[in-house]
């Protein structure tokens, strides 16, 4: 066993003769470090973010969408409908509780003069407030919802509060595309922009107002009855819908998406993992670069002390000694560089989370924890001695008669 | 008769350069026995820091054999003969060869970190060596804070850190004037005398044999006397 606390201090001391290039080494580090740290917990966040939203869905409700599963967003935005009859057959699925068709349009709204788009949602006083209400977290934080065939909106805190100059009150008249609706209540914040610059409106108003049939949907949303098994009804309502779609217009391609919370929660992991993959990975090249950084100082390092390595050798140090000094000089450098740089990310990371807490378009929690931390703690110090490997072999391997021929 | 504690056989060492071979050591045979101060003297390029090389097992010979106490050592790992050189032998160089942004004391405690000594026991016995220098309060000096007599005194004070048997000085008074270089030989005798070390001292300076038992002249890589 060496005395590693005798070669640290040696090694120190080196690190220290050499103050600039070490800093300078070490910041190439930090740099990587601080990259993937910061990357890392932003990614992880907002994939956090969006399971807790996708949970916040709830196992009971399964989502239906028109479109290819390949070409989610194609569909998304060529706006395909799910028809009356695809909705019927959601409906008559077997273990199916509720059904409740989606639908919004973008709006011009008006408040004192001052015009803003808005989305404007159909609200099902029925069954889709049942949902809204029990599955997906809204409450009016203040006033009430809309009453049947009245011309009263709800909207969401970002509308309330943030979208006009002028914060709108209960009792306020908005006019959406010209039309006049009154404010009746306020919904309490989900935490992100999107929720929260919801305005909704009574379905047969919106179908009135916007044309929009409000029997179809670009997305509809089904309830399951208590207690059946969600994988198992959405197998259900694919078959129910497969068959209603080959019988009435005898196509035999499967065209919509049935979503159970798990799947979404799959789908949203593969692509968001994928994501995150890609952007680590670009930031690795910084550390890599960071890494030949400190290769290339414990070369030059070996190469300016070989005298002093001869005269190690000379009074007994082992060529595992002096192996042993090098790696902990290049690990030390690593190991300072990670802590600098895992602290920047985390700072880094917890003003991106400020930010998005001031201005919520998404609910982005930084994600730091504690084994992350000394992760990349061991990680940058082990990043060390891999670069400083070779550099020290060289070192060790110096013959110590050679060495002390070798005027400074 | 008493067995010598070195002892070199036939022990050639040649040089390549190129296509060029220069055998700088010519088949040496040494005997140096222990508890005594020799004296190697021979003019530059007639061998003698080679051979110094080969009796500190800095270096191997190409071919012949060199004996530490009965013991052939040209078989011997890398890492058995650093271990000798950390336990058995001290050096002491014409170029001082202290570690320049090591102070005076860290030098001297070097070797026994090697030794894996106590840090604490490893301080101690560095003070003490300071003292028998004569260099008591320049514990915390740099070598380029100190004269090069001084710098020779913490060299000496190092080779004895892990209390060798033997003493290899390579020119020690080379870089230094007559009253520091004759303070340093005086170190050196009273190290074999009072501590009953086995001194062998390499140079060119023919007035140092005073101090010695015994002096062997060296020339063409060959011992003439």
């Amino acid at each position: 066993m060496e005395n590693f606390k005798g070669l640290f201090k040696i090694a120190l001391k080196n690190l220290k003769t050499r103050k600039l290039r070490s800093w300078l080494t070490i910041i190439g580090i930090a740099i990587g470090i601080f990259l993937v740290v910061t990357l890392f917990s932003l990614s992880q966040g907002i994939k956090e973010a969006v399971s807790s939203q996708l949970k916040s869905l709830g196992d009971e409700i399964i989502t239906i969408m028109p479109g290819d599963e390949e070409n989610m967003f194609l569909s998304m935005m060529g706006g395909v409908k799910l028809n009356k009859d695809d909705i019927e057959a959601i409906k008559n699925a077997e273990g199916v509780d509720k059904v409740f068709p989606y639908n919004y349009t973008a709006v011009t709204g008006r408040y004192l003069g001052e015009a803003k788009q808005v989305l404007l949602f159909s609200l099902d006083l029925k069954d889709g407030l049942d949902v809204l209400k029990g599955y997906q977290g809204f409450e009016v934080s203040s006033g009430n919802w809309p009453r049947p065939g009245r011309r009263e909106i709800v909207i969401g805190s970002y509308i309330a509060s943030k979208q006009f100059s002028t914060a709108v009150q209960i009792g306020d008249i908005i006019s959406l595309d010209g039309r006049k609706v009154e404010v009746c209540g306020i919904l309490k914040s989900l935490g992100n922009k999107n929720d929260d610059s919801m305005v909704m409106i009574e379905e047969s108003i919106f179908r009135e107002m916007t044309g929009i049939d409000t029997n179809s949907g670009s997305q509809v949303m089904a309830k399951i009855e208590e207690g059946a098994d969600p994988a198992k009804v959405a197998k259900n309502i694919e078959e129910s819908l497969s068959n209603v779609r080959q019988r009435k217009r005898g196509t035999d391609k499967k065209d919509f998406m049935v979503l159970t919370a798990d799947k979404m929660g799959d789908i949203a992991g593969n692509v968001l993992g994928t994501l995150q993959f890609a952007v680590i990975g670009f930031a690795s090249i910084a550390i890599i670069v960071g890494g030949i950084g400190i290769a290339n100082t414990m070369f030059t390092s070996v190469r300016e002390r070989i005298r002093e390595i001869g005269i190690m050798k000379a009074i007994g140090a082992k060529d595992s000694s002096i192996n042993y000094i090098f790696l902990l000089e290049s690990g030390t450098i690593g190991l300072i560089g990670g802590a600098g740089g895992t602290l920047l990310g985390i700072l880094f990371a917890k003003i991106i989370e400020w930010y998005f807490t001031i201005n919520p378009v998404i609910a982005l929690k930084a994600y730091i924890s504690f084994p992350i931390i000394l992760f990349s703690l061991l990680f940058s110090f082990l990043l060390g001695c891999l670069f400083g490997y070779l550099p020290a072999r060289s070192a060790a391997k110096l013959k110590p008669a050679d060495s002390l021929r070798r005027y400074e | 008769m008493k067995q010598p504690i070195i002892k070199l056989e036939d022990v050639f060492k040649i040089y390549k350069h190129g296509d060029v071979e220069t055998a700088v050591l010519q088949g040496v045979n040494l005997d140096v026995f222990e508890n005594t101060i020799t004296s190697i003297i021979g003019p530059s390029g007639s061998g003698k820091s080679t051979l110094l090389n080969i009796l500190g097992l800095l270096d191997v010979p190409d071919k012949g054999k060199m004996f530490l106490e009965g013991q052939d050592t040209s078989k011997l790992s890398f890492d058995d003969l650093a271990d000798i050189r950390g336990k058995r032998i001290g050096f002491v160089f014409q170029q001082f060869n202290l570690v320049q942004h090591l102070s005076a004391l860290e030098n001297i405690t070097m070797p026994m970190i090697f030794q894996k000594k106590n840090e604490g026991e490893a301080i101690e016995k560095g003070r003490q060596l300071l003292e028998l220098v004569n260099l008591r309060g320049k514990e915390n000096s740099r070598p380029g804070q100190l004269s090069g007599g001084e710098q020779q005194r913490v060299a000496i004070a190092r080779a004895l850190a892990n209390d060798p048997e033997i003493i290899l000085a390579d020119e020690p008074t080379g870089n230094l004037d007559s009253r520091n270089g004759q303070a340093i030989m005086e170190l050196l005798a009273n190290l074999n005398k009072k501590e009953q070390k086995t001194v062998v001292v390499i140079t060119h300076d023919s007035n140092i044999a005073a101090y010695c038992d015994s002096t062997i002249i060296i020339k063409d890589g060959k011992i003439v006397k």
